[in-house]
């Protein structure tokens, strides 16, 4: 490498945005170039001050045929280098050091084809290769991406276009930012060799692409301008003499923290021991890379703005993802800072990397299982209130602050109950000791009540509410309340049971209609009937009961169905029960000439019952029984109370059911087919409502029977009896 | 003159489906009741402002109009009414534990369900009621 006099042959402005320079050697030089090289241009006596000095490094745009000529192409800006460029007359004297530069340098032993990639002035020495091409021995194949900001450099790439299309070269020219979808679907990422030339930040896009696209680092290939400003640390700044001893060098060298120093231009020229460790790449492997090498992985905007930053000598502090050589991506805090020599010229940057992925992994899951809870919670209808051992209010959900219409912001840190108002149900004010929620926390155990709550607003509605107390490894955290609005579901059973009111009304009123005008009739209060019309209206007024027997089965369907059944039991006696149910029957007993005995073990039996339920069990199977037994027969009633629960036995010697119809028997509206043949008076509801009964109040009902033979019903209850049952409906 | 001077009873009878009032009053009448009848709290309430004599209600609970057996109770057993100790029967086919207590509460002489029963036993009911009354 050398340094020559020349001098300014032509200054040719290319659009508003770059200025091509001639510069003339020497008339005895040949100056030697290969295409694709650079040159440092030094402008003897700056016309204004530049604190990066008196000299820039240009690629050379023209021919390598030319031997006493070259071209540059410069971009115009505000710096006192360019500034005095433009002020340049021709044939002013210049210097030239060079030629640099081998990263564009053709390998004749490879064949693959080029994918040149520019920016801007970026064109400027693929400018050259092309110009040159009939120089190689053997072309190369090339393609040309190439790409600009500004629109103005017709004139330049006009000359380009023509030879391009005159050497079969394909040219793609985007205007503005480079990006990924201007590349053309013949680029053969697994093959192609790609030269990238322009702004710092197009470069990093570039390479992030062609990195995402696994393309080796060894086939990109990026010319870094060397050798650099006088005022530039070097690699050997780095390296301690033998018998030199440097302590702040050591204990970078130790330091736990990746350390990394680069040059100006952001090549690496120092790594510590954890840097290596960190990125799994060895100085060696460094050398001659920027941190680019185990970088780009962030996302392709990023690095406009990295290097915008990093550009303004501003450093760089944030957040990113890079990828260690084995691959693995890791997250880390990165911090770049300019070092400047004592004319604050940068003569290299200083970075660090903190390893956070970890770090970031917890916190991911963290907030994660975060948001995952606080979805739960805020999507669960019902008002969740979370209170702190020290009794006050630390979470409250969206249900919650919806129904008491408190803001969170009055609530949270506060005692609930100073902060929401209540009453009991009969209207009367609940003081703070009998607040449930005091009690649960006092206690440390669980509360269950129904109480009113008060709005802010003044408004009350009803609310079931259940609280439990926090307890961890029996330490003791807090309560949480779940409660909800009952008021909504207290309207529609009100309407429900309106419904059904209203419909037995309407289906009742015509059959009494027809009761009670057979009734007169067969009374002979409105003349004598005789046998036949006796008979006749006997037939009516049977099939009207019938009717009235059905529709009230349907009733009590209905209300089982819709939930609103309530049953509340009482200590009552269930001898005095069944007989008199058996006496009930008496009458249906005797025109069959059946005997129904009741086999009581005790004289008196008391059992918490829902007397009204009971009585309806014990009728419908007893009546059953009485049915399907033939004439003269005998029905028993057993009732035992045994360790744990009562039985009642009821055992006829009827009609049976078959084996094959036994599964379907509790079944609404099922008449056994023996049984439908033998009697057609029947609903197929009696047995369905009596399992419903039983089940419900934590009973049992089931049966043996033979066809032909008889059957015996069981229904049993605990000892503990019926359990309660809050609904709005008793069955009639 | 075999006029009819004096009725037992007066019975206004609250019952809005014409075969059951006219089949009631018929049997009233026959054994010596004067008889009401209205088919809708307005029509009973009509009738009770008037300076009739009336013995005893026969009230079912769905009416014509808007308002139902429960509201013509409320309204005569409220404080200051001179209907206050009038014998309610409140025979009716609607289903309800709720507006049975409820009529429980405001202190109706009975609840019946009209299906459960011939009309003759109800009859009979209300008769033997009145007279052990006196």
């Amino acid at each position: 490498m050398n340094t020559y006099d020349v001098v300014l042959e032509k200054k040719e402005f290319i659009g508003t945005q770059a200025v091509q320079l001639t510069l003339k050697f020497p008339p005895t030089i040949n100056f030697d170039f290969n295409p694709g090289q650079y040159i440092w241009l030094v402008i003897p006596k700056l016309n204004f001050p530049d604190p990066k000095g008196d000299r820039r490094a240009f690629s050379i745009t023209s021919s390598s045929a030319e031997k006493n000529k070259i071209t540059i192409l410069v971009r115009i800006s505000d710096s006192g280098f360019k500034k005095t460029i433009l002020d340049l007359v021709l044939d002013s004297p210049l210097q030239i050091i060079g030629p640099f530069g081998s990263s564009y340098l053709v390998n004749p032993r490879v064949n693959n084809k080029i994918v040149m990639i520019a920016g801007g002035v970026g064109i400027a020495p693929f400018s050259s290769i092309i110009r040159s091409l009939h120089f190689y021995p053997i072309p190369p194949k090339i393609q040309i991406i190439y790409c600009s900001t500004s629109p103005e450099t017709s004139s330049f790439t006009a000359d380009l276009d023509q030879l391009c299309s005159q050497n079969d070269i394909l040219v793609t020219k985007h205007l503005g930012d480079f990006r990924e979808t201007i590349l053309p679907t013949n680029i053969d990422f697994m093959n192609d060799e790609f030269y990238v030339c322009g702004p710092e930040a197009l470069i990093n896009v570039v390479c992030t692409i062609l990195h995402n696209k696994n393309v080796p680092l060894g086939r990109i290939h990026l010319e870094q301008f060397y050798p650099l400003p006088p005022a530039n640390l070097t690699e050997a700044d780095f390296i301690l003499k033998p018998g030199e001893k440097n302590i702040m060098l050591q204990a970078v060298q130790d330091s736990k923290n990746h350390v990394i120093i680069t040059d100006a231009s952001g090549k690496i020229i120092y790594a510590n021991k954890a840097a290596e460790k960190n990125t799994g790449f060895t100085f060696d492997e460094m050398r001659g890379n920027t941190p680019r090498l185990w970088g780009g992985m962030m996302p392709v905007e990023f690095y406009r703005s990295f290097w915008q930053q990093k550009k303004e000598a501003l450093g760089f502090d944030g957040q990113i993802t890079n990828r260690r050589k084995n691959g693995q991506p890791y997250n880390v805090i990165v911090h770049i800072s300019p070092i400047f020599d004592s004319k604050h010229v940068v003569i290299g940057y200083i970075g660090t990397e903190e390893d956070i992925t970890n770090r970031l992994n917890l916190q991911q899951q963290v907030l994660g299982d975060k948001i995952r809870d606080e979805a739960i919670l805020q999507s669960i209808g019902e008002g969740v209130i979370v209170q702190d051992s020290q009794d006050k209010v630390i979470f409250i959900n969206a249900a919650a602050i919806s129904m008491l219409q408190y803001p969170s912001t009055e609530v949270i840190g506060h005692p609930f109950e100073q902060i929401v108002k209540s009453e009991d149900l009969s209207g009367r004010f609940i003081s703070r000791e009998d607040r449930p929620i005091v009690k649960a926390a006092k206690t440390k155990q669980l509360v269950n009540s129904q109480l009113v709550y008060i709005r802010r607003d003044g408004s009350k509605f009803i609310s079931d509410l259940v609280i439990t107390p926090i307890l961890i490894n029996d330490q003791y955290f807090g309560v949480v309340q779940v409660f909800k609005d009952k008021t909504k579901e207290a309207e529609i059973d009100k309407m429900k049971s309106e419904f059904i009111s209203l419909a037995s009304h309407q289906l009742r009123t015509p059959l009494s209609t027809i009761n009670w005008y057979t009734e007169s009739l067969l009374t002979g209060e409105t003349g004598q009937v005789n046998p036949d019309q006796e008979k006749f209206l006997n037939e009516i007024y049977s099939a009207s009961k019938r009717m009235v027997a059905l529709v009230n089965a349907l009733l009590n369907v209905s209300r089982i169905e819709l939930g609103t059944i309530t049953i509340e039991p009482q200590m009552s006696d269930l001898v005095k029960l069944l007989e008199t149910e058996v006496s009930s029957e008496v009458a249906h007993a005797k025109v069959k000439n059946i005997q129904v005995n009741l086999d009581k073990t005790a004289d008196k039996l008391e059992v918490s019952i829902d007397v009204k339920l009971m009585q309806m069990v014990v009728q419908n199977i007893l009546e059953n029984a009485i049915k399907y037994s033939p004439d003269h027969a005998k029905i028993e009633i057993r009732l035992d109370k045994k360790a744990d629960d009562i039985i009642i036995a009821v055992v006829d010697h009827g009609i049976g059911i078959p084996l094959n119809e036994q599964s379907k028997i509790f079944l609404k509206l099922f008449r056994a087919t023996n049984a439908k043949e033998k009697i057609s008076d029947g609903n197929g509801l009696g047995l369905y409502l009596a399992k419903m009964i039983m089940d419900q109040s934590g009973g049992k009902i089931w049966f043996d029977s033979v066809e032909g033979q008889g059957t015996t019903f069981y229904i049993s209850l605990p000892l503990s009896g019926m359990i309660k049952k809050d609904g709005t409906k008793k069955m009639n | 003159m075999d006029q009819q001077n004096t009725k037992d009873h007066v019975i206004l009878i609250v019952e809005d489906e014409r075969p059951l009032s006219a089949l009631i009053q018929a049997k009233f009448e026959k054994i010596n009741f004067d008889t009401l009848t209205a088919r809708s709290v307005e029509q009973a309430l009509s009738y009770l402002s008037e300076d009739t004599k009336i013995d005893v209600i026969w009230l079912d609970h769905y009416l014509f109009g808007s308002k139902n057996g429960l509201d013509l109770v409320t309204k005569l057993k409220s404080d200051g009414s001179r209907w206050i100790n009038i014998p309610i029967f409140v025979i009716s086919n609607s289903v309800s534990s709720d507006k049975i207590q409820s009529y429980l509460k405001l202190g109706v002489k009975k609840y019946l369900t009209k299906v459960e029963h011939p009309l003759d036993e109800l009859i009979n009911d209300v008769k033997n009621s009145l007279e052990t009354e006196h």
